[in-house]
């Protein structure tokens, strides 16, 4: 895989993915993860924010992991990877399940101290990964689903995306 | 203080069980009561009740009862629980003491024994003093006892003995000394045991009975206490059920109590206490469930339970030892047969009591930075008069004070700086490394690699911090390549950046060297300056000097790093480092690509090597070397580029070796390859690139076959799989992503200038000696030596055809057994160009079917390659199919002499063999002459000479020939008799003069002989005319050892008229012959049935008319009357 830094090998190709993938994952991450998040915040009372969003490829390297306190990257970049053993074992415990009947939401991996891991696959095997804060009780099953979906119809906009190369980081500028 | 204050005590831990005491055994001198004694301590299994047994001498003192207190009025407590409480009632206060004592009841000084029993009872009563202590006799008696009502003196004595005691009946005991003495033993503790639970039944009775003095206002924290009690009473009369009860009761009440900075310490143990007493009995009631939540209920109301802002370390030490200790419970648990699962199990609890710890350790680190003139305060106030705290939880300097308000400022100062500068010399690191390694065990076991993983970077960090550098970069490097193989660039820079700055503190080179490399390359996710000071260190490291100091490093540490290096660079020797870069991602890609995927041996091998680097500044090389699987070649694929030590950053854009980051450099490398490797492979084994100069320090990277690191791999699949559309490049650029590494090529023989022919006439006919005519025409350059020549039966097909084909040069004899089936390199001399020969091969095919012959033709000529003489050896082969097939078929049969089908012959009577030769070849066959050798049984009538010498057969014609032959009789011959053999020589008519004829031996069929009693047969002419006499002898032969009774009869004829016998009966004796001669005379022409002669054999009623019809002639052509002038005239005509 191209690995981060070769991303900027070329300027303009650059700014093409950029303004392409804009339009994609902006809109549909944004408006429920962050950026649109905190419009609902200002209306109505909790933020109904993930503190960390991550889509992994099949083979499980990252495409896109952001995290919003950006001080403690490492960490949240630390609880997505170790949230995959538990999102291996799921897969390989659904695999048995029939194919019409897999359910793409993981439900919650395991929840730690401050913070609650959820996670979603679809059927290509590409993983989603969201951190919620422990106290945010904003955010029930039913809200993390309808995000993850809405996550999963963005990334379905950015590999719908022909400037897009599979397999590459993706580009968002939506997330603050 | 001890570092283990935060360790929950033994007495909590440990299971309640009931204390009793034995007291009145000499344990020591006495052998009876030793074994007693150890009847009640040896196998302690579950299935024995739970008491733990002490001896104690009888006037044992036991601690002292506090007198009753009568009203809680004026009480004030000064705290929650004390210190000794619960080891008092585990192992100081019984809850029955035993008086043994020797005692038979036939004793015959009763009166004096039972007195001093009755004292002994009275000095432990005595001790006991205002406790509910139980007292019982145990009476060690050496007789069997009598079943109960059959010793009246016993039963008289033991209510004497009671009465003497004050003792009730159920407190006496009689312990035979006897054989069975494990077996009284238990029945004495399970009644000990009855007697203990009564005891502790009123101790939970009397600790409720002063609930009612309570008041909610003075005395909160006397409810916790006697709910606790109650709670510690019922384990220890293993009520478990209401110990659960009572414990929750008292954790709530624990967090009813008001809660100041002052007092939380001691809420917070008591809660701790509680709360592990609760979840140690949930797991005991495998309720693991109920366990989890309490826990999870009890952190959450601890959580902000910081208290003092100065100590809040210990915040952090409580919590990490909480989660520790219910790890630990559950982890008890699991090992009882609990199943824990991937995202439940005992792992998550050490991890969190692991990240407390590091909070404490933070916290300490911030709170506790002293100046180191700060002394330690003298008195120590953590010191107490009794070396305990009188109640759990609280501070030294202020016990029994419950006021919120601090009374002393000055002494609560110096007691905080007292157990700050105690918490200054805990050993953190060790501390969270214990804990996190504990986490990695359970995590192994469940089945998380990756957190097992993250866990060990941490803990790879903690002896970082720790300053053992050694073991954080076997950690470190451990964990590494998960990392690595999966892509998570950001987490491994980070292990990386962790790593380098360990390797840097211990001046580790090779390490040093690596981790830098790595850190240069495209998985780094390092910032470009960053990236610009690690590479101007490597530069440095390489020119034999001291890198700079890694960021963020110990300031002591770094000097001692800074002496290592100056240790190394004084150093001799070992200065070149080989390292293999297939484990990990340096930042210099190679791949070797050769130009084709096989070369001709006459045309010199080319390779390119492909070379990127990733690294922010050009970095020059001193030396790239290719080795391949034939050492021979790697002498031609070195570039070596003699620059100084210093040179390596400047003159950048100059030289072959010198790259400059993002570019693609390719060099090409060419050699010819030997000619001993035609047919092999030539594998890149490894390519070699140097950095730096032996002079100075020397890196030497080493990527195993054609190129490709730890990530590479993942890239071309990626590569592969994109359809992103690469921007046009100059002509002499490639786009590193679409180079694909190609490590091997095959050598194959130079492509041979000869052309091979075969001239044959298809299809070969078996046994012959089938001719092939090979033209080699040479059309090289130069002349060509040593040709060779291979021919014959194509090797690998059926063995059979092997040991039926044979090849020879020599057409002129015929081939036999002894002969190959494929001649090996037969010379034929030397060629010019140009020039022609011709070769001539026979081939002998035994069998029919389809054959593949081969013929291959090798030679040598001399090429120049490359300014380079070599000798090449080349070849050409052509492989021909042909088909083998019969020559000719033969049809053999026997008829009679009347040519008729014989299905038998008949002894001594002659019939005839006709063979039939049909020829199948679509050539000419000359046949050269026949010859038909009789079996000895066979004789012949006539000659036997060939009828069809020389004669030629085109296809599909056929030669007759006819024999007669007779066949004496032999009797009867299971399967028939042999007739012989049928030979026939023959040979193409194409073929030449000298060449061999064929002999081809046709077994004949055997026949049947078959003997007859009379055998008839007649003499007439071969025709008759119209009106002219026609005499007709018939010879009848006996052919049996009987005279033969024979009747003759003649059917008239309308043809004939006839004289001679026409009813004969007549005898023939054995052996001979009987002649009857008639006069026939046609009337009619044309084709005559004669007149039938009927024979009877009166001996034989078989022999029917119808065999003897077989010998004898039925018709006859009968001419018309001629007339004389018209005969001449016929004749003249």
């Amino acid at each position: 895989m191209p690995l981060i830094p070769s991303l900027w090998e070329s300027k303009a190709n650059r700014s093409l993915e950029f303004s392409c993938l804009r339009p994609a994952l902006g809109a549909g991450a944004g408006s429920c993860v962050t950026s649109g998040g905190s419009r609902d915040a200002a209306r109505a009372g909790p933020p109904k924010l993930a503190v960390c969003i991550a889509v992994m490829a099949k083979e499980n390297y990252p495409f896109y992991i952001r995290s919003t306190p950006t001080e403690n990257e490492l960490k949240f970049h630390y609880m997505v990877h170790t949230s995959l053993d538990v999102v291996d074992e799921k897969i390989s415990a659904m695999a048995k399940a029939l194919v019409d009947q897999r359910e793409l939401y993981l439900d919650l991996l395991y929840p730690t101290e401050d913070y609650k891991v959820y996670g979603y696959v679809t059927n290509s095997k590409v993983k989603f990964v969201m951190v919620v804060d422990s106290s945010n009780t904003a955010l029930r099953d039913n809200e993390i689903r309808s995000m993850f979906r809405k996550l999963h119809n963005s990334y379905t906009d950015v590999m719908c995306n022909p400037f897009y190369n599979p397999g590459d980081c993706i580009q968002s500028r939506c997330a603050q | 203080m001890s570092p283990t204050q935060w360790d929950l005590p033994v007495e909590l831990c440990c299971r309640p069980m009931a204390f009793v005491t034995l007291t009145g055994l000499d344990v020591v001198y006495n052998a009876v009561h030793r074994a007693v004694w150890d009847a009640f301590c040896a196998n302690r299994r579950a299935d024995r009740v739970p008491i733990s047994f002490k001896v104690l001498p009888g006037d044992h003192e036991y601690p002292k009862c506090r007198p009753k207190r009568t009203s809680y009025e004026w009480y004030i407590p000064k705290g929650i629980l004390k210190t000794g409480w619960m080891n008092k009632h585990l192992n100081l206060v019984p809850a029955l003491v035993v008086v043994f004592y020797e005692l038979d009841w036939d004793e015959p000084q009763w009166k004096e024994k039972q007195s001093e029993c009755a004292t002994r009872v009275e000095i432990v009563r005595q001790s006991l003093q205002g406790r509910n202590t139980k007292v019982a006799v145990v009476l060690i008696q050496k007789k069997t006892p009598l079943p109960p009502g059959e010793d009246v003196i016993a039963s008289e004595r033991a209510a004497a003995l009671c009465n003497a005691c004050e003792l009730s009946g159920k407190s006496l005991f009689v312990l035979p000394h006897t054989d069975h003495l494990v077996g009284y033993i238990i029945r004495l503790e399970n009644a000990f045991y009855e007697h203990a639970q009564t005891y502790y039944y009123t101790e939970i009775r009397r600790v409720k009975s002063h609930k009612e003095f309570l008041n909610k206002t003075t005395h909160q924290l006397l409810f916790v206490r006697h709910q606790f009690k109650i709670a510690f009473f019922s384990e220890l009369k293993q009520d478990t059920q209401n110990a659960l009860k009572n414990y929750r009761t008292a954790y709530n009440l624990v967090h009813e109590l008001r809660a100041h900075e002052t007092n939380i310490l001691e809420i917070k143990t008591m809660a701790g206490f509680i709360n592990y007493k609760i979840c140690r009995l949930c797991f005991q009631h495998n309720t693991p469930l109920d366990a989890i939540a309490q826990f999870r209920k009890h952190i959450d109301l601890c959580k902000k339970k910081i208290g003092s802002a100065e100590l809040s370390f210990e915040h952090a030490a409580w919590m990490s030892k909480q989660f520790q200790a219910f790890g630990d419970l559950f982890d008890e648990a699991i090992k009882l047969g609990l199943t824990a699962i991937q995202t439940q199990n005992p792992g998550f609890y050490y991890q969190q009591a692991a990240y407390y710890a590091q909070e404490r350790k933070q916290l300490a680190k911030s709170l506790c930075n002293h100046e180191a003139s700060i002394m330690y305060p003298n008195p120590d106030p953590l010191e107490t008069q009794t070396g305990v705290l009188d109640f759990y939880g609280q501070r030294s300097w202020r016990q029994g004070i419950l006021s919120f308000d601090l009374s002393d400022p000055e002494k609560e100062k110096v007691g905080v700086l007292a157990i700050q500068l105690k918490e200054r010399n805990v050993a953190h690191s060790e501390i969270i490394i214990t804990l996190l390694s504990n986490a990695v065990a359970q995590f192994k076991k469940y089945k998380c690699p990756r957190m097992k993983s993250h866990l060990m970077v941490q803990m790879g960090e903690e002896y970082y911090y720790a300053k053992d550098y050694t073991k954080a970069l076997k950690l470190l490097d451990y964990v590494m390549c998960d990392y690595r193989s999966e892509g998570w660039w950001t987490l491994l820079t980070s292990i990386l950046t962790t790593a380098l700055k360990c390797s840097y503190l211990m001046a580790q080179l090779k390490d040093y060297i690596t981790y830098s490399l790595e850190l240069l390359g495209r998985a780094s996710t390092l910032k470009d300056d960053q990236k610009s000071r690690i590479e101007k260190n490597l530069i440095n490291v390489l020119m034999n000097e001291s890198p700079d100091p890694e960021p963020d490093c110990d300031i002591f540490a770094v000097k001692t790093a800074q002496k290592l290096w100056a240790d190394r660079i004084s150093l001799a020797g070992s200065n070149i480092f080989t390292i293999g870069v297939q484990d990990f991602v340096p930042f210099v890609q190679c791949k070797a690509k050769f130009h084709a995927p096989s070369f001709h041996v006459d045309v010199p091998v080319e390779f390119d090597i492909y070379l990127k680097a990733d690294c922010p500044h050009p970095i020059r090389f001193s030396k790239l070397c290719v080795s391949f699987n034939n050492q021979e070649y790697n002498q031609f694929c070195v570039i070596e580029e003699a620059s100084k030590a210093n040179e390596v950053l400047e003159n950048p854009t100059q030289g072959k070796m010198c790259l400059v980051p993002g570019k693609t450099r390719k060099l090409l490398f060419k050699f010819v390859a030997k000619t001993e490797d035609v047919g092999k492979k030539i594998e890149i084994t490894s390519v070699d690139l140097a950095l730096g100069n032996e002079t100075g320090r020397c890196v030497v990277l080493n990527w195993q076959g054609g190129g490709g690191d730890a990530a590479s791999s993942q890239e071309a699949l990626q590569a592969a799989r994109s359809f992103k559309r690469r921007p046009k490049l100059p002509d002499n650029e490639v786009h590193w992503d679409s180079i694909i590494i190609q490590a091997s090529t095959m050598i194959i023989s130079r492509v041979p200038n000869i052309s091979v022919h075969l001239r044959h006439e298809p299809p070969a006919l078996t046994n012959e000696m089938y001719c092939l005519v090979v033209t080699v025409q040479s059309h090289e350059k130069t002349q060509i030596r040593d040709v060779k020549l291979t021919a014959g039966l194509k090797p690998g097909q059926d063995a059979n055809l092997t040991q039926k084909t044979h090849v020879t040069l020599h057409g002129t004899e015929l081939c036999d057994e002894s002969y190959p089936a494929l001649l090996t390199d037969i010379p034929v001399g030397d060629l010019h160009p140009g020039e022609q020969l011709e070769k001539m091969l026979y081939v002998r095919c035994g069998t029919v079917g389809s054959r593949m012959f081969l013929v291959y033709v090798s030679y040598l000529i001399n090429i120049t390659a490359e300014e380079k003489e070599i000798v090449c050896k080349c070849h050409k082969d052509e492989t021909v199919t042909i088909e083998t097939v019969f020559p000719f078929d033969v049809a053999v049969k026997f008829v009679s002499t009347k040519f008729e089908h014989l299905e038998r012959v008949y002894a001594d009577i002659p019939f005839l063999l006709m063979t039939d030769l049909l020829s199948a070849s679509p050539w000419a066959l000359t046949v050269v002459s026949s010859e038909l050798q009789l079996a000895p049984s066979m004789t012949t009538v006539d000659q036997l000479e060939s009828q069809v010498d020389n004669v030629v057969l085109q296809t599909g014609e056929s030669a007759s020939e006819c024999f007669c032959l007779r066949c004496p009789s032999l009797g009867n011959v299971e399967g028939g008799v042999a007739t012989g053999h049928y030979i026939i020589s023959w040979k193409r008519t194409s073929a030449m003069e000298n060449i061999p004829v064929i002999r081809t031996v046709i077994t004949l069929p055997h026949v049947i002989v078959e003997n007859i009693p009379l055998h008839v047969n007649a003499d007439l002419p071969s025709f008759g005319r119209v009106r002219e006499s026609l005499p007709v002898k018939y010879h009848l032969q006996n052919k049996t050892d009987f005279v033969q009774d024979v009747e003759i009869s003649v059917e008239p004829s309308d043809a004939f008229m006839f004289s001679g016998l026409k009813q004969i009966r007549l005898r023939i004796l054995p052996g001979t012959e009987q002649e009857m001669l008639y006069n026939f005379y046609p009337l009619m022409a044309g084709y005559q049935q004669l007149p039938f002669l009927n024979i009877n054999l009166l001996r034989f009623p078989d022999f029917t008319n119808q065999l003897l019809r077989r010998f004898i002639p039925t018709s006859i052509f009968v001419k018309p009357q001629g007339r004389l002038m018209d005969d001449t005239s016929i004749a003249a005509a």
